[in-house]
């Protein structure tokens, strides 16, 4: 015969022990899937791991290849080519434009010289002219005459050997003039499109060096930058390794539940077979289970979120800019390079034009030549016809009266004479003056434009060098750039996997929340109250534990359940890292 | 390169504890119970032992004894790497020849210059 009591005793006894297999049977599926997972965890972590070292020494090499004393000194390299340009362009201008007013002014000066020769032309027909007269005079003198014969002819000879010589000069000055008509117009222009170029690359140039050091400027920070990310790496891999201790720390802690509990369920929930003591007792232990399987659930999900939060870091790390970096300073070497070569190109151009400058004022050197012997002609005639003068003078005077027609002769001879000899000293003039010019004129623009261009040489070859350099780190870094967007790909697919990993992990902390509302509810249904238990037999049932107990996580967590003190915090575990020598 | 054992029943653990020190550039060798370790010892020299407490087969304590007699053992450190804090259980270990005591989770780091400190 069964009483209602008895019946209902039973019934909750019943109830009581499937909660509590119920209870084991969730912590034990979720130590198998931790276990499991946290093993699989451990081995990817290692791969995963040793992925995100490879990327660290990838993106370390960027960093130290970036981070040398050259970087530094680029800009200041590129700023002394700048100015080295600058200087350059202003010396070309300003020599081309001097270059540009020896080109007018000597085409005054051929003027000036075309028309000397012409004077030069009239005075040869003029004696022509008087040696045609002094050939009459002669013939009508007679044997008396006979004494002025070499006077027509020295007229004749002057005349002919003028107009040869004006005739020469005159041509050789009109091609010369011709020449330098066009050579000046076609020198305008270049040096039109060479202001055009200067311009351009002043600008360009300025620009490319301003990006450039920002872009540095941006480097400079980027060591920084790194030792924080691989200190935030390293931190949370130890976090990681400390996460899958922890999980060891936590599977004793649920082993230890499922020992209390398969001992509980074994025993007898009947408050009426048994004392209310016992039952209460057996509550206490209840609760301990519960609070523990709460501290197992809270460790498992501080642990999940350390591992999430590594994978978070390592993402983060893969997709850093160090990663951009090189194809980024490769941009900027390019911007830079390509302004360098303009600017030798540039210089080439500028070697083509002296070249020009130098055969344009070479060509002045034929003119030279026969207008020289021209003049040296000149000189000679301009004696010979006061000499010419002076005997004629003589003669006529000896003649008396019948020499009245030669004496007229012998002044016009002295009157061409002394016009002659100031078109010779005025055309010897324009030519030392055309020379004297000219040689100025090149010798400044040689000397002027050979400083600069020597300096800009140097500033282009240090600016080649450094750009060489950083061209070459940069080429690494992007490379090493590539590699790491490879390894990164890997990563990611490591990552995934472990994330799914993690999110099965969760499904655990789920289990272990279940199991402890089993056991609370199997506390429940016992109906007696473990706060009716003694300070002393709390102390019984902490030392009974404690025998159990291996980890102080444990132990505090009895002493929550027992004495109401505060549980443990999730992930600092209360003892952890305690180092002893002894 | 120095050789170190690492004796742990939990995988995880010994893959952690070997992780952190072949990056440092030890040679890492695990054993999963005491037995396991002995028998590992026996076949080549260690620089160093970590071994945890609880284990089956042979525990933490007794395979500190028993190396501790066995030949070229008995001055090489033995870290105990363990959840037990509690002070009679560390001077058990000290007791049993135990070089330090290290309460788990470790800390990569702090494990590393331990190792660093003892082994040269």
């Amino acid at each position: 015969m069964y009483s209602a009591a008895n019946e209902y005793g039973q019934t909750s006894t019943l109830n009581a022990c499937a909660g509590i297999d119920h209870a084991c049977e969730l912590l034990e599926a979720a130590l198998a899937t931790t276990g499991a997972d946290i093993g699989s965890i451990a081995t990817r972590f290692e791969r995963l791991s040793t992925e995100v070292q490879g990327i660290l020494e990838l993106t370390s090499a960027i960093v130290d290849g970036v981070r040398g004393d050259w970087v530094e000194s680029i800009v200041p390299t590129a700023r002394t080519l700048d100015a080295s340009a600058r200087c350059f362009l202003e010396d070309r201008i300003e020599s081309l434009a001097a270059i540009s007013n020896v080109f007018t002014n000597e085409a005054k000066m051929l003027e000036n010289l075309l028309s000397l020769t012409a004077d030069q032309r009239s005075i040869a027909h003029e004696e022509k002219a008087l040696g045609v007269l002094a050939s009459i005079e002669v013939a009508r003198l007679g044997a008396s005459g006979r004494r002025f014969e070499y006077m027509a002819r020295e007229l004749d000879e002057f005349s002919a050997m003028v107009s040869s010589g004006t005739g020469e000069v005159r041509t050789e000055a009109g091609q010369r003039r011709t020449t330098l008509i066009d050579r000046h117009r076609k020198f305008n222009l270049t040096l039109q499109r060479r202001r055009e170029h200067f311009q351009s690359i002043e600008l360009e140039l300025g620009e490319a060096i301003a990006t450039m050091d920002s872009a540095l400027v941006e480097l400079a920070r980027i060591p920084a930058d790194f030792r924080e990310c691989v200190a935030m790496i390293a931190a949370n891999v130890s976090r990681v390794v400390e996460a899958v201790q922890m999980q060891d720390v936590t599977r004793q802690q649920t082993e230890h539940v499922c020992d209390a509990l398969t001992r509980l369920s074994g025993g007898n929930f009947n408050c009426e077979a048994r004392s209310c003591k016992d039952q209460e007792r057996r509550t206490m232990i209840l609760r301990i289970q519960a609070l523990q399987v709460e501290s197992v659930r809270n460790s498992t999900r501080e642990w999940i979120a350390q591992v999430n939060q590594c994978l978070e870091s390592i993402l983060r790390a893969g997709s850093s800019d160090v990663v951009a970096i090189g194809a980024g300073i490769l941009a900027q070497e390019r911007g830079l390079s390509s302004q360098l070569a303009r600017i030798e190109r540039l210089q080439q151009e500028c070697e083509v034009d002296d070249a020009e400058i130098e055969a344009c004022l070479a060509g002045l050197g034929a003119l030279t030549r026969i207008t020289k012997t021209h003049l040296e002609r000149c000189r000679l005639a301009r004696d010979r016809m006061q000499l010419l003068n002076f005997n004629s003078m003589i003669e006529a005077r000896h003649l008396g009266s019948q020499a009245s027609a030669v004496l007229e002769i012998t002044r016009n001879i002295g009157r061409i004479s002394t016009v002659w000899s100031q078109l010779t000293d005025r055309s010897g003039h324009t030519l030392e003056a055309m020379l004297s010019s000219s040689a100025q004129a090149d010798e400044a623009h040689r000397t002027k434009t050979r400083a600069s261009m020597e300096a800009l040489g140097n500033a282009r070859q240090k600016s080649r060098s450094g750009l060489a350099t950083l061209s070459h780190a940069a080429a690494i870094a992007d490379h090493n750039g590539q590699k790491i967007e490879g390894a990164v790909a890997v990563l990611h697919d490591e990552i995934n996997i472990l994330g799914r990993i993690a999110e099965r992990l969760t499904h655990s902390v789920a289990l272990l929340l279940e199991a402890r509302e089993e056991i609370e509810r199997a506390g429940d249904i016992t109906r007696c109250s473990a706060a009716a238990l003694t300070r002393d037999e709390l102390q019984e049932i902490e030392t009974e534990c404690a025998d159990v107990y291996t980890s102080e996580l444990e132990r505090r967590t009895l002493r929550a359940a027992l004495y109401g003190e505060a549980m443990p915090v999730a992930g600092a575990a209360v003892t952890a890292n305690d180092v002893e020598l002894f | 390169m120095k050789k170190i054992l690492s004796v742990d029943d939990s995988a995880s653990v010994r893959q952690m504890v070997s992780f952190t020190l072949r990056k440092a550039g030890y040679e890492m060798g695990e054993a999963c119970d005491g037995r396991d370790a002995l028998t590992k010892a026996g076949q080549q020299k260690f620089d160093m032992i970590i071994t945890d407490l609880n284990m089956p087969n042979l525990d933490g304590i007794q395979l500190i004894a028993a190396l501790r007699s066995l030949q070229g053992y008995s001055f090489i450190p033995i870290l105990m790497l363990t959840t037990e804090s509690q002070p009679e259980k560390k001077d058990a270990g000290r007791k049993a020849g135990a070089t330090g005591w290290i309460v788990k989770p470790f800390n990569g780091d702090q494990l590393l210059s331990i190792v660093q400190k003892l082994v040269r």
